[in-house]
């Protein structure tokens, strides 16, 4: 507990710097991503319940949560205040979430200040600020946790090699077990109680199986039937204590046609030059261009429009591997390697690998193939 | 499986859009997505419905393709992907529809409850809207669809059915895999194979999937939130099995106390209380009785028992293309049941030290009572 609580205050003390850097007084963290990352609690959808953590540029830190959360979230956060909202119980009066923040910011003086809010806030809960304290400023401070969260610490590391390893498991599961006559959904059951037996805590969003003639990019489970000349795409988002996963690969049943393995060799060959590519220094547009150029250079210009990864952590995050991005690519990153090439009117194909960068050059840190997996 | 006509959905709401002078209805949530759409949108979209009835689906471009071969009867819209952002797609089709300067109902928030549903709009996308239209008059705007979801159909009963028979067997799956030793997470797994092979293509978002605690996790004070977890499963000690399949974009929600050896006192009478509540409950559940009066009268009977202070006053929610749907079933409840409302009756009773029981049961409300979709008692099952 004692490490756990030294590991948290160093990522508190890098959150206040950036703090300080954008001039904001308190944020106000109630994205789900943001709760897993500084108060280190798993929470349900952050849309369902208000919970919030609350860190001022100086003094103890809090964290509100449902009054039938607290003992639960006492049991998982390094935090030790912890505030509750309930309806009213027998014996307990209504206490309201909105109360609780006004009085945090009447506490500390900060009615003036600047708070730091995210995204994800509901209109109603924005207006209550908005209204609550007309003389402070609202700022958005998605970018400023990005920053933060996009830089992994060792023990953040340690969680996304185990989550990548969980989630391969699901991908050999289906590999394995993937046959002519059972349904997508069946497939799907093999790589989630694989990856739960390997201690999986759930799935960040949906694993995805599709399976046809063609590939689509995106395709849920269903109670579609595997055949023998189907080309299958599983897509696998285990999640390890608080950490995701996220990786996909394309399984031949058939024999896949020329056309089709001189697609999925031209990907292959621009994900290796991208992994190549991926130092300390480079621009995550740069990234896109290199796997984009490769793929013109074989005869694909024009196929790979879409953004090409991105990072990963308690959330989906920056860098996004995409022209308009120039995040700078930095050491103890987590980059999902999203290749995919969607020539018009013809197959597409789609993998995912994830990737540590580190002083040396990127770490593949999830063993899945890169190319098109000929069953 | 009887078809859905998606058209006469819109069609209805569009009416109820006329009669409550809404120009638009704007959905985000995953309720109406599901329910308008007739596909699966894991990913950010909106479905714009106008009072004339017309309609359109604006969603994410990499998932676009799938979702058109899968809801051809309304368009979709890209957004992203070299397409112009959200909600300036959104802004754009309505006003390409004329309405831009009218009424337009969005989903801002649920009455009735002090959780929040899926999807809802979120703050800066509401500020975003209200720049580029700047005429419109943008207003909460659940109420018309949320009361058109309240009585489900025949269609949408064959749906819930199915959704229940996949939990009924991961119930049993999950039952068979508990024994001293193995992990919840093991049991969890067990679960979702057994309602995959029943046809389940997700376990739904609002609590993050299947849910299941053994022993002091299962009696957090008033806790309401057992995640799977690598915990040893121990003897003599409850474990609460809460699993959310979905079939066809219907939900089961079937969460069951097990108790794996022999109860204490304690927790016998703890088991007398929990199974004595659920009883009255599904008794009492006929079409013209009021909500708040069904739960007063539950609150009751944990009373009786001395554990007032431990038992939960919520009963339960509305089931259907999402649970966080009317009728909430608490004390504060304006809602009266109906012949076809669909709920995930409730019974939650949490002691520390103790253990916990939790009820989450899909039931239907028939012309004269109730009756169950799920075949698995609704009782502590033993091992």
């Amino acid at each position: 507990m004692n490490e756990m609580k030294s590991i948290m205050e160093a990522r508190i003390a890098n959150l206040r710097s950036k703090m300080a850097t954008y001039k904001v007084d308190v944020l106000f963290c109630t994205s789900l991503r943001s709760l897993s990352y500084v108060a280190d609690i798993y929470q349900s959808l952050t849309w369902y319940v208000k919970t919030a953590v609350l860190v001022p540029a100086s003094g103890d830190l809090f964290l509100s949560v449902p009054l039938s959360d607290k003992a639960r979230v006492e049991k998982e956060t390094w935090l030790k205040d912890i505030r509750t909202w309930n309806p009213e119980f027998t014996g307990i009066a209504e206490r309201k979430f909105e109360d609780i923040i006004t009085e945090f910011v009447r506490e500390n003086r900060l009615e003036k200040g600047t708070l730091g809010i995210e995204g994800n806030l509901s209109w109603p809960l924005q207006k209550f600020l908005a209204d609550s304290f007309p003389q402070a400023r609202l700022f958005t401070i998605d970018d400023l946790m990005e920053e933060c969260m996009m830089i992994k610490d060792d023990h953040e590391i340690g969680l996304m090699r185990k989550a990548a390893s969980v989630c391969v498991v699901g991908y050999e599961a289906a590999r394995d077990n993937v046959n002519p006559g059972m349904t997508e959904n069946e497939l799907a059951g093999y790589m989630e109680i694989a990856m739960r037996r390997a201690g999986c805590t759930g799935y960040w969003v949906p694993n995805q199986v599709g399976t046809g003639e063609t590939v689509l990019l995106d395709h849920y489970p269903s109670d579609t039937v595997i055949r023998e000349n189907h080309y299958v795409k599983v897509g696998v988002h285990g999640t390890y204590r608080l950490y995701h996963g996220d990786i996909c690969n394309v399984m031949a049943l058939r024999k896949a046609d020329p056309d089709y393995i001189r697609l999925c060799s031209a990907c292959e060959e621009a994900s290796k030059r991208t992994i190549d590519a991926m130092r300390p220094g480079v621009l995550s547009c740069d990234l896109f261009a290199v796997f984009y150029n490769t793929m013109a250079e074989k005869g694909y210009a024009g196929a790979c429009n879409w953004y090409l990864g991105h990072g990963l952590g308690t959330g989906h995050q920056k860098p996004l591997i995409s022209p308009h991005d120039r995040t700078e690519i930095k050491e103890k990153m987590i980059i999902i390697l999203n290749a995919l090439a969607q020539p018009e009117g013809k197959n597409g194909f789609i993998n995912e690998v994830m990737l540590l960068i580190t002083a040396d050059g990127p770490e593949l840190i999830s063993c899945n193939p890169l190319g098109l997996v000929q069953l | 499986m009887e078809a859905i006509n998606y058209r006469t959905r819109i069609e209805k709401l569009a009416k109820a859009l006329r009669e409550a002078g809404l120009e638009a209805y704007v959905g985000t949530r995953l309720a109406s997505l599901h329910y308008l759409v007739g596909a699966f949108i894991p990913w950010r979209g909106a479905v714009v419905i106008t009072a004339k009835g017309e309609a359109e689906l604006i969603y994410w471009a990499m998932d676009s393709e799938r979702v058109r071969s899968e809801a051809p009867h309304v368009p979709v819209i890209e957004w992203g992907a070299g397409k112009p952002p959200f909600i300036e797609s959104v802004a754009r089709e309505l006003r390409e529809k004329g309405v831009a300067t009218g009424r337009i109902g969005l989903d801002l928030s649920i009455a009735g409850t002090g959780q929040e549903a899926p999807g809802l709009l979120y703050a800066h996308e509401f500020i975003d809207l209200k720049k580029l239209l700047p005429s419109a008059r943008l207003e909460n705007g659940t109420g018309p669809i949320d009361a058109l979801m309240l009585v489900k159909t025949p269609e949408e009963v064959e749906r819930l059915r199915l959704a229940a028979k996949a939990a009924d067997a991961g119930f049993q799956a999950g039952l068979a895999a508990v024994k001293p030793g193995v992990t919840e997470n093991h049991v969890a797994g067990a679960i979702e194979q057994a309602t995959r092979d029943e046809g389940s293509t997700w376990a739904w978002s609002v609590t993050g999937g299947t849910e299941v605690g053994s022993g002091e996790r299962t009696g957090y004070f008033r806790g309401v939130t057992q995640q799977a977890t690598e915990k040893k499963i121990g003897n003599n000690e409850f474990l609460i099995l809460d699993l959310h399949p979905m079939v066809e974009l219907y939900l089961a929600d079937l969460g069951l106390p097990v108790f794996l050896g022999t109860p204490s006192d304690e927790q016998k009478r703890m088991i007398d209380c929990w199974e004595e509540t659920v009883a009255g409950l599904l008794s009492s559940l006929k079409p013209g009785r009021a909500v708040a009066d069904i739960c007063s009268q539950a609150v009751k009977v944990f009373a009786k028992y001395g554990f007032q202070n431990f038992g939960l006053p919520m009963f339960g929610h509305g089931l259907g293309t999402c649970a966080r749907l009317r009728p909430f079933m608490n004390t504060k409840s304006e809602d009266i049941l109906v012949a076809g409302m669909v709920l995930a009756l409730g019974t939650h009773l949490y002691v520390p030290g103790a253990g916990g029981l939790r009820l989450e049961y899909p039931t239907l409300i028939t012309e004269s009572s109730a009756v169950a979709l799920c075949l698995t008692p609704p009782k502590v099952h033993y091992i």
